[in-house]
């Protein structure tokens, strides 16, 4: 019988800590996934969901692969299938063919195992899945899609016992052409959200483990939890479908900064063993020109930006001066700094913002931003000052 | 010459130790003779003498070196030591850690000298006897990124 709390208790409460620390290690984890344990888990959701467990488990290392690779799978599945069982596939099978499967009884066909449960994100994860959106909406990177389709055939060809040899194999595993892209491409568009979070839904299992262990929840919903739990313990994002289903492993880098955002100025701030990777700047999308040769943008790249954030931090990173100077922005005063006796000038920029550009006491030069409406070098420093103070020194 | 390359060259000139007045890592000693509102700007920090503690904030109970949240390198402006030193806090200063944003940070209370130090700029000398406010130097970019996260 599901329990119904109303209340904690001091001892209850005083137990916070222990789930949130090992869920957040959990979520934050660039362990190698453990594909096996994980796999127990997943076959644990399929009979949960009265489902036949999948034919087909492909491994991933990452959740980019694991969607367009899950999705590849199950679009080539019956086709390798058929080999594997002797049935002469002609040379018109089409990859696009939709995988059917007997389904076990009392199962729901409207009901997708990855729908089982209520979906609640972390913010790292929000960024994952925005990232693959993005990726495969694009017009992805040719070579990464015949890497992953290479790695599906591969793991299709060894799981499903496919004579490598035959000809219709042959054929599918010879590479991916444009055409079955668009298709494999327009499937991913409706199939990939058939994922879970895995390692990166943290946040969603420490709430639920907390009310189970510390607080003696029951509910009979809890016995198929466990498995999806065994998952998210053991891997990364994982893709569910009727006969093929695809794991993920987990990041091998994760850096944040302070606030918890997804951060890193030298590299990547997520990626994975397959070479997928987000970059971010204070949680800010930016991508690896900005970060690993920011000096290679040009003026129009930079001005073309619509995002406030990221055009800032492309600035930044490709230097004020610099980027004042082949702009061509212009002018608007100049004085000497009263305490260290070197230059100062302010400039408005192409979209109306404006700088102070100084020196500072180290040798560096820094462009600092200040309102519109500042008109003078003098007013820029009172607006970078705290107010009504006597600066005496400077270091 | 354009006024962006006479920056970027004296720029050069103190990177190089050349300019005739700034030295890099030129330390600097608070007058005994300084006046409240008397200030002292280490890098993006103001060491501003203060009559008294201001109203509302809260002496910490775990005082640290550091005067400038964060974990970057441009945030360690430290105290040599706190011996001799009482330190005041803003209200949540404590509880926020790395992610304070506002423009006011400790008060220090020497009863002995001490020094503030940093990586790349000069060490700052406090004599004993001073009431000392830091605040940090205010950032255009950070306050349209929070406009910005907040219209979203």
């Amino acid at each position: 019988m599901p329990t119904t709390i109303n209340e904690l208790t001091d001892e209850q409460t005083a137990r916070f800590g222990e789930f949130r620390d090992k869920w957040i290690a959990n979520g934050l984890s660039t362990e190698k996934a453990d594909f096996s344990l994980a796999s127990d888990g997943l076959n644990g959701c399929y009979g949960a969901a009265k489902l036949a467990s999948p034919e087909i488990v492909l491994q991933f290392a990452s959740p980019l692969a694991t969607v367009i690779g899950g999705c590849m799978g199950n679009i080539a599945f019956p086709v390798t299938r058929g080999l594997a069982v002797g049935t002469d596939m002609t040379s018109s099978e089409p990859l696009t063919t939709t995988p059917t499967g007997e389904e076990e009884p009392g199962a729901d066909p409207d009901l997708s195992v990855s729908q089982k449960y209520m979906e609640m994100p972390n913010a790292e994860e929000y960024e994952v899945r925005h990232a693959v959106l993005d990726t495969f909406k694009s017009e992805s990177d040719f070579n990464l899609i015949t890497d992953i389709w290479n790695e599906t055939s591969q793991q299709l060809r060894s799981q499903a016992g496919v004579d490598g040899a035959h000809p219709a194999f042959r054929r599918l595993s010879g590479g991916i052409n444009a055409e079955v892209w668009k298709v494999t491409k327009d499937r991913i568009s409706d199939e990939w959200r058939q994922y879970r979070g895995g390692n990166l839904w943290s946040s969603w299992y420490a709430y639920v483990t907390y009310f189970r262990d510390a607080c003696n929840w029951e509910n009979p919903a809890l016995e198929a939890f466990a498995h999806d739990e065994k998952c998210a313990l053991n891997a990364g994002w994982i893709w569910y479908s009727r006969k093929v289903a695809a794991i993920s492993d987990r990041p091998s880098i994760l850096l944040r900064n302070a606030d918890g955002e997804l951060h890193c100025e030298d590299g990547p701030a997520m990626a994975w063993r397959d070479g997928w990777a987000l970059w971010r700047v204070n949680g800010v999308e930016v991508d690896e020109q900005i970060i690993m040769t920011p000096e290679t943008q040009t003026i129009e790249q930079m001005h073309a930006d619509d995002n406030a954030d990221r055009q800032s931090i492309r600035i930044e990173r490709y230097g004020w001066a610099k980027y004042l100077k082949d702009s061509g922005a212009k002018e608007v005063d100049k004085a000497t700094d009263d305490v260290s006796g070197c230059p100062q000038v302010l400039y408005r920029t192409h979209n109306g913002g404006q700088r102070l550009v100084v020196v500072c006491q180290t040798g560096r030069v820094f462009a600092m931003g200040v309102p519109s409406d500042v008109e003078t070098c003098e007013q820029a420093q009172k607006w970078l000052a705290p107010e009504g103070i006597n600066i005496i020194a400077a270091t | 010459m354009k006024t962006i390359d006479s920056i970027t060259e004296c720029a050069a000139q103190i990177h190089r130790g050349e300019h005739s007045e700034v030295k890099p890592g030129m330390s600097v000693r608070m007058s005994e003779a300084a006046a409240p509102q008397d200030s002292i700007r280490q890098g993006d920090l103001y060491l501003t003498v203060a009559l008294s503690v201001p109203e509302g904030y809260i002496k910490a109970s775990k005082p640290n070196v550091q005067l400038v949240p964060g974990n970057t390198k441009g945030a360690r402006h430290c105290l040599d030591s706190l011996e001799g030193v009482t330190m005041y806090y803003p209200p949540g200063f404590e509880t926020a850690g790395d992610s304070w944003d506002a423009m006011e940070g400790p008060v220090l209370e020497l009863s002995k000298e001490r020094k503030v130090l940093h990586p790349t700029h000069g060490h700052v000398t406090i004599p004993a006897g001073f009431t000392v406010g830091c605040t940090y130097q205010r950032e255009w970019d950070q306050e349209q990124r929070r406009e910005r996260r907040n219209a979203d």
